[in-house]
């Protein structure tokens, strides 16, 4: 959040709930950026109403908006990332400043497409400070005490936590969470189980049905709690019972029997466990467990066991030592309260992903933080990650990112080489201008079975590979000017997550007319494709291999015509195979002399510090070479092959790698040489 | 297969963490699969179970707290480490849970402390491994991969002197 002031005023805060429409379109608007404790963000949820019925929409969030706060209001202005396009949009948001004691004012929301042109304005009402708000119903068992409160002065409590008395609804009104109490609490006379007093979760659920006077089987804020007496297993404190059916996550309960006690240190373990059950019926998982939600989310310190949360095991916390773990430890520095990336979910995570009767458990339950990444220990895994790629790339560049793994030991270590994002053992999690986070998705990943096995040691110290990052299933991933952060994982075979990094990349913005028109033409449709296939000849891509040509044609000297270069070089020396209409395979064959033509010139544009990055450059010679054996040139081909390691010599790579290079061009030469005896 | 605890190096201290190492080998003569811990082990609450406790003298001085509740994520294929014969690897290691009871457990007291630490793989069947959310991605594979595991009890301990002041 960049924040501006202009003066400072006696003023209330803009922070809140606000609600209004226009056009047959609702927006729900939390704004978060000043009072108690703000996370920097906006979101909202736009609902659409056609006749008499509403339905969602979808849901936006602005990650890292600008903040102006001027003596008349405060101005809110971001790029939203949204649930129901890839596009992203601009918000700008206006509220007059009040003071304290008057009413809060109406905001403006003005929402406008990427290029900044208005599409539509809403008259948000406030609604309340809390950024949501759940119904919550209660019942209870004969016999059972429902929790009320506690006093978290009771116990002794870290420094610059205040003591107050935490209900479950003040724990999560500390959160930006109203919970209201709705419905009569029941107490459900327990005569039926006889002497069994033991709960399963069909029963739970089957309880929640007959019992919870709100419930309906759709996505509400709505949440159903049964103080039950005990669980089918023993010593289970509670449960979030209702974690995959159609629309789940709507009931949780609490045992009794496991729970019961009157101590302040019982009632404070029972506080725990109401909040602690609530947050998973907001989609919430256990600390340790977030890295297996979908998508993944970052786990916190030590593997998520260092956690100060909710949501984590009083006896298992565990911070990085030497700072001492367990019970007696996390109650001494937890100050009641969630992590910030679970407040950022609690409060503007998308609206399908929190409210109850919305996603399955664990799907959708992510806010991705690269610097949250980096907090998985691989100290022992005795390898190192490294990402690496030019400071800046042109709009429309197609952005190449080299992996290097080391190892960190000093025998030799045996790990499995697949650093490429589409073998799924490599993930790169990038994050845009705007502050959002997402991974990578490979445009066709792999199904990897068996690893091919590599030992680093002092001849191979490191492995290498490149990745076109560029493009995936969600569009191109660096469509905007600024600054990007990328941060790769490995997952080494024993499970070890060995983080890379932070690398900052910048997207710089067209500096001649030139520069907009081959950026333009380097991200029309169907570009993406055809740079992460390399070329391709299917009829869908046809527009693509156009604007290609128009390139090359218009702007052959354009730095950036290279890659244009690349994609219709490599194409050409393959041979195409193609499904006719009538199911018949037909085979475009190879054009090696333009491939020839085409990838020499990649090979010149690349010997200084522009071009294609050295592994390209190394993949490029190699088909230089074969189109040379296609065109019955062998000789011409072994040549190309002796003389592969002479640019990277000369570019002054390390010699170890250089060592590599060259075993590899030999081993490329022997198998072309064996290719062609076999073909005749 | 065979379970093995040691003190990981130096000694022991009061009021001081101490390091124990756990090694699962395989003494077999064909490959096996063995389960790393994950969340519900520690506790019973799930396959494998890897039940620790510390005892000083006949007193238990640290065992796994309760479950707060029964969710556990998803058991995953690469969570069956494949062993082949003779090879070893730490079930607590990178990609798996640690133990809490050890991890978190200093001695108050000097005088010798036990290490005990139970694994069992005996579940009936498959639905006792398997993760209350999230598992249909490999639940086929994972139940696949589960033939392989052995079924074992083993019990292993070690005797760590604290060094009194």
């Amino acid at each position: 959040m960049t924040r501006s002031t202009s003066e400072p005023i006696d003023a209330r805060p803009v922070s809140g709930r606000y609600r209004g429409a226009s056009g047959g379109v609702q927006v729900e608007l939390r704004l978060d950026v000043d009072g108690a404790r703000p996370l920097g963000r906006v979101s909202g949820d736009h609902h659409v109403t056609t006749g008499a019925t509403t339905r969602f929409l979808g849901s936006w969030i602005v990650d890292a908006p600008t903040v102006g706060v001027r003596a008349a209001d405060v101005v809110v202005e971001g790029t939203a990332i949204c649930s129901w396009t890839a596009a992203p949009a601009r918000v700008r948001i206006t509220v007059p400043r009040t003071a304290p004691a008057e009413p809060p004012a109406a905001a403006t929301l003005v929402w406008s497409d990427a290029a900044g042109v208005p599409q539509a304005t809403y008259a948000c009402g406030w609604e309340a400070a809390a950024f949501r708000t759940v119904l919550w119903e209660q019942d209870s068992v004969t016999g059972t005490v429902p929790f009320a409160s506690y006093d978290t002065g009771s116990l002794p409590q870290p420094p610059g936590s205040a003591a107050r008395t935490l209900s479950v609804v003040s724990a999560f009104a500390e959160a930006g969470i109203e919970v209201l109490t709705a419905g009569a609490p029941n107490v459900i006379a327990n005569t039926l189980s006889g002497t069994d007093t033991r709960w399963d979760e069909a029963e739970l659920h089957a309880a929640m049905r007959a019992n919870f006077s709100l419930w309906i089987d759709a996505p509400r804020w709505q949440v159903y709690t049964l103080v039950a007496t005990r669980f089918r297993q023993d010593g289970t404190r509670g449960i979030m019972y209702d974690a995959a059916d159609a629309f789940p996550r709507q009931g949780m309960a609490v045992f009794h029997d496991a729970v019961q006690g009157t101590s302040a240190a019982v009632q404070r373990a029972q506080l725990r466990t109401y909040v602690h059950e609530l947050g998973h019926a907001f989609n919430l998982l256990h600390s340790w467990d977030k890295a297996l939600a979908s998508p993944p989310q970052p786990l916190g310190p030590n593997g998520g066991l260092g956690d100060l949360s909710w949501m984590n095991y009083a006896w298992k916390y565990q911070p990085p030592l030497p700072a001492p773990g367990g019970e007696a430890a996390y109650w001494a520095a937890f100050p009641f309260g969630f992590t910030p990336n679970e407040l950022v979910h609690l409060r503007h995570g998308f609206r399908p992903d929190v409210i109850m009767g919305g996603n399955r458990f664990g799907v959708g339950a992510a806010e991705v933080d690269p610097d949250v990444f980096a907090d998985r220990s691989a100290d022992r895994s005795d390898l190192a990650l490294e990402l690496r790629a030019p400071r800046s790339f042109a709009l429309g560049e197609p952005v190449v990112v080299e992996l290097k793994l080391s190892s960190m030991s000093r025998g030799p270590v045996r790990t499995h080489g697949r650093l490429h994002p589409r073998d799924g053992l490599v993930q790169i999690a990038v994050q845009d201008p705007s502050g959002r986070v997402r991974a990578y998705r490979p445009l066709m990943p792999l199904c990897v079975d068996a690893a091919p096995h590599q030992v680093l040691n002092d001849e191979r110290p490191a492995l290498y590979e490149s990745a076109y990052i560029g493009y995936g299933p969600d569009g191109f991933t660096f469509e905007q000017v600024g600054t990007y952060r990328l941060r790769a994982v490995y997952v080494a075979d024993d499970g070890s997550r060995v983080v890379s990094p932070t690398l900052p990349v910048r997207v710089r913005a067209p500096h001649t007319a030139a520069d907009d028109e081959v950026a333009e033409l380097l991200m029309a449709d169907g570009q993406g494709e055809l740079l992460y296939l390399l070329g391709s000849d299917a009829p869908v891509l046809f527009g693509a291999n156009a604007a290609m040509e128009e390139l090359l044609a218009k702007h052959p000297k354009h730095p950036l015509a290279v890659f244009a270069r690349l994609v219709t070089g490599v194409n050409d020396e393959r041979t195409f195979k193609m499904v006719k209409p009538d199911n018949e395979l037909a085979l475009r064959p190879a054009r090696p002399a333009e491939a020839v033509r085409n990838l020499k010139s990649v090979v010149t544009a690349s010997t200084g510090d522009a071009g294609v990055d050295n592994i390209t450059l190394n993949m490029v010679i190699r088909h230089i070479a074969r189109a040379e054996a296609k065109a019955g040139d062998i000789d011409k081909a072994a040549a190309t092959l002796d003389a592969l390691p002479a640019p990277f010599r000369k570019k002054g790579v390390k010699p170890q790698v250089l060592e590599v290079i060259e075993a590899e061009a030999r081993e490329e030469k022997a198998r072309l040489l064996a290719d062609v005896e076999a073909t005749g | 297969v065979t379970l093995d605890l040691r003190l990981t190096a130096g000694r022991a201290r009061v009021g001081e963490p101490v390091p124990i190492t756990v090694t699962v080998t395989n003494t077999g003569d064909r490959p096996v699969r063995v389960p790393g811990v994950v969340g519900g082990s520690e506790t019973g609450l799930r396959y494998p179970h890897y039940l620790p406790l510390v005892r000083a003298g006949d007193t238990v001085v640290a065992r796994p707290g309760p479950d707060e509740d029964p969710m556990v994520g998803p058991l995953r294929e690469r969570d069956l480490v494949l062993l082949e014969p003779g090879a070893a690897f730490d079930p607590t290691g990178p990609g798996f849970q640690p133990l809490a009871t050890f991890a978190t457990f200093r001695p108050q007291t000097s005088g010798d402390h036990t290490f005990e630490l139970t694994l069992d793989t005996s579940a009936p069947g498959p639905e006792g491994w398997l993760g209350t959310f999230g598992q249909d991605t490999e639940r086929d594979a994972v139940v696949a991969a589960l033939r392989s595991v052995p079924a074992v009890g083993l019990t292993a301990t070690v005797v760590v002197s604290v060094p009194g002041g």
